[in-house]
């Protein structure tokens, strides 16, 4: 798995037309509605197809498929469990938060809960969710780039973080929605063609391929292993994957960028569709990948298996079909980490500055030129704990961020929009308790800590989700509502009906 | 910037939104509970015991074939909440008909 002219070549165009679509947005990007949420005008089909854009990244296109090719079935989990919850958020949160939202996850709480302290924890919460998450795909970026380009992790991760920081400084949402939309064309089209050049490998039988995998593979392909604590792992897991995922700020400002509920609702069904042909054929890769390599090929390239997707396009199509999977794969990094720019750039520009230092006085100008510079702020602090985390697994990466999400925002955001008592005091201990549950439990868990961990759990769901829920509870209970706050009622016809009262 | 706090909406609005918010409810919640319950469920089985290693078809257990078949699932959910929400939709338009447009200001 070398560079090649041919490589460097797809590369460069993957490069030349996202910095394309980016200037061209950028000449769009003019005022903050531009900047954060592409002014609200993207059909539902264009923003299903960047939902998609955001959801299928590397942790899946890359990392999935060496999980299930080194560690069998129980890779499961990480492809049903965002499936699953795509439901929540279609049936759920999707419409309510297209109706309360303007720019960021904050301006949703602020609906009802107008005290500097909720946007503040709301704004940091999201911060350090979308740091989380950018950190497994900066990781995959730079294990990609490295590999292919023979130059050193850090630089590969530095010149990511350039281009990520660029596109979102130039052209805002429109052009982060734009190279989504375009990434997810690609990734969908050559997840397609893996699909049938490594069927065609098995005469197009599939239960041939699944033999063979079951033959090669070390772990258990199809089954899983019981016990009491890979049991509660596990669970730990499905909890974190199938709440967090859909609670996940970059994902949730993708309903910002949509005129009203009913292309919201298609945004969801249209990416429904797209993930669930992605999440379906994913895993079978990962078969692919373990029956054509095997389990060592994979492990000696990577020992996370972040690279099989690319050592499985190598084997079945080539030179040509590994150059185009891995400018694909870059792509997808890039668009992924630009939504995850977006996102945090915007936590910490329209909420931190704008609404909490300049109390919402910021001019349009001001507005976006603090949140290229917010953009940049995010970036730095992404890549430099990237650099730091080269050797960890993306998928256990991406699922780190999950984790914070459920714990923090799903219990928030529910209770927002459908316990009337929940108040000021309610919603911040709520954000806190999920947040530093969450966060205080993966630095004493064995992710970090190893064999000496305090925490025995890799995932720390099954503690910090209702910890989350408990701080909104006692918060609410032990104090008294503020006078800022917005009533119930009113945020109940905001949020079904779309009219602010 | 901060908008200011009106003394509350008109009471039709808020019946009719608190009507519509049930309505999503009664449907929202057996759903969730059905796709996400049935998930952890079978999390639950697949990780504390071994009965779902059974196989069924070739190499295939039931714990891969219950995986896949959550995918199924989740489409005919979408597709039923979908018809749902077109009802709701025209239910809105007639509430907010209803109540004219001077009295309430569309978000955004």
């Amino acid at each position: 798995v070398t560079a090649t002219p041919l490589t460097l070549g797809v590369f460069a165009a993957v490069i030349a037309l996202t910095m394309g679509i980016t200037f061209w947005a950028g000449r769009r990007n003019t005022g903050a509605g531009e900047h954060y949420v592409a002014g609200g005008q993207l059909t539902g089909f264009q923003n299903g197809l960047a939902v998609v854009g955001d959801l299928v990244s590397a942790a899946a296109f890359l990392g999935t498929v060496g999980m299930m090719a080194l560690k069998g079935a129980s890779s499961w989990f990480y492809v049903v469990g965002p499936f699953v919850a795509l439901v929540i958020l279609l049936t759920v949160f999707a419409e309510p938060l297209r109706n309360l939202g303007r720019y960021t996850m904050a301006d949703v709480v602020a609906s009802r809960f107008r005290s500097r302290g909720v946007r503040a924890s709301m704004a940091v919460n999201s911060l350090l969710v979308t740091i989380f998450y950018m950190i497994a795909q900066l990781v995959a970026a730079g294990a990609l780039i490295s590999l292919l380009l023979g130059v050193p992790y850090w630089i590969a991760v530095i010149v990511v973080g350039i281009l990520m920081t660029i596109y979102i400084a130039v052209g805002g949402m429109l052009a982060t929605s734009w190279i989504q939309i375009v990434k997810a064309v690609l990734v969908l089209t050559c997840i397609a063609l893996l699909l049938i050049l490594v069927l065609a490998q098995y005469g197009f039988n599939p239960m041939a391929l699944f033999q063979a995998a079951a033959d090669a593979g070390k772990a258990d392909m199809f089954g899983t292993s019981a016990g009491v604590l890979s049991g509660l792992n596990t669970l730990s897991v499905a909890v974190a994957v199938g709440l967090g995922t859909a609670a996940l700020p970059h994902i949730l400002i993708r309903f910002l960028t949509v005129p009203d509920v009913r292309e919201a609702r298609k945004s969801m069904n249209w990416s429904l569709l797209f993930i669930g042909f992605a999440f379906l054929t994913i895993p079978v890769l990962g078969y692919g990948a373990v029956a054509l390599l095997g389990p060592d090929a994979i492990a000696a390239a990577d020992r996370s298996g972040n690279l099989a997707t690319l050592q499985l396009s190598n084997l079945v199509g080539g030179p040509l079909l590994f150059a185009i999977v891995a400018a694909v794969a870059f792509a997808t990094i890039l668009a992924v980490v630009a939504g995850l720019v977006i996102a945090g750039s915007g936590a910490l520009a329209h909420d931190l500055y704008n609404q909490i230092l300049r109390k919402g006085q910021a001019t349009e100008r001001e507005q976006v030129h603090a949140g290229r510079i917010a953009s940049v702020l995010v970036a730095v602090v992404a890549i430099v704990i990237s650099i730091a985390a080269q050797h960890t697994n993306v998928s256990v990466l991406g699922a780190m961020a999950v984790v914070v999400a459920a714990s923090a925002n799903v219990p928030v955001l529910l209770l927002l929009l459908f316990w009337k008592r929940l108040n000021t005091t309610g919603v911040i201990s709520g954000i806190v308790a999920g947040l530093a549950g969450a966060v205080i439990l993966i630095l004493v868990g064995p992710q970090v800590m190893g064999e000496a961990a305090w925490y025995p759990l890799v995932y720390p769901s099954l503690v910090s989700i209702p910890l989350g829920f408990l701080g909104c509870w006692l918060g609410t209970i032990l104090s008294k509502p503020r006078d800022d706050e917005s009533s119930f009622e009113q945020m109940q016809v905001q949020a079904a009906l779309g009219v602010k009262g | 910037m901060e908008e200011p706090r009106s003394d509350g909406p008109p009471p039709a609005l808020v019946a009719a939104a608190s009507t519509l918010t049930r309505e999503r409810l009664r449907f929202a919640v057996p759903v969730c509970l059905l796709t996400l319950g049935v998930f952890l469920a079978l999390t639950v089985v697949a990780g504390f015991t071994t009965v779902l290693n059974v196989q069924v078809a070739g190499p295939v257990t039931l714990f891969t074939l219950l995986m896949v078949l959550g995918f199924p699932v989740v489409g005919v959910c979408a597709y039923v909440y979908t018809r749902k929400a077109a009802e709701w939709d025209r239910r809105t338009a007639e509430v907010l008909a209803s109540v004219g447009a001077d009295s309430a200001e569309v978000t955004r």
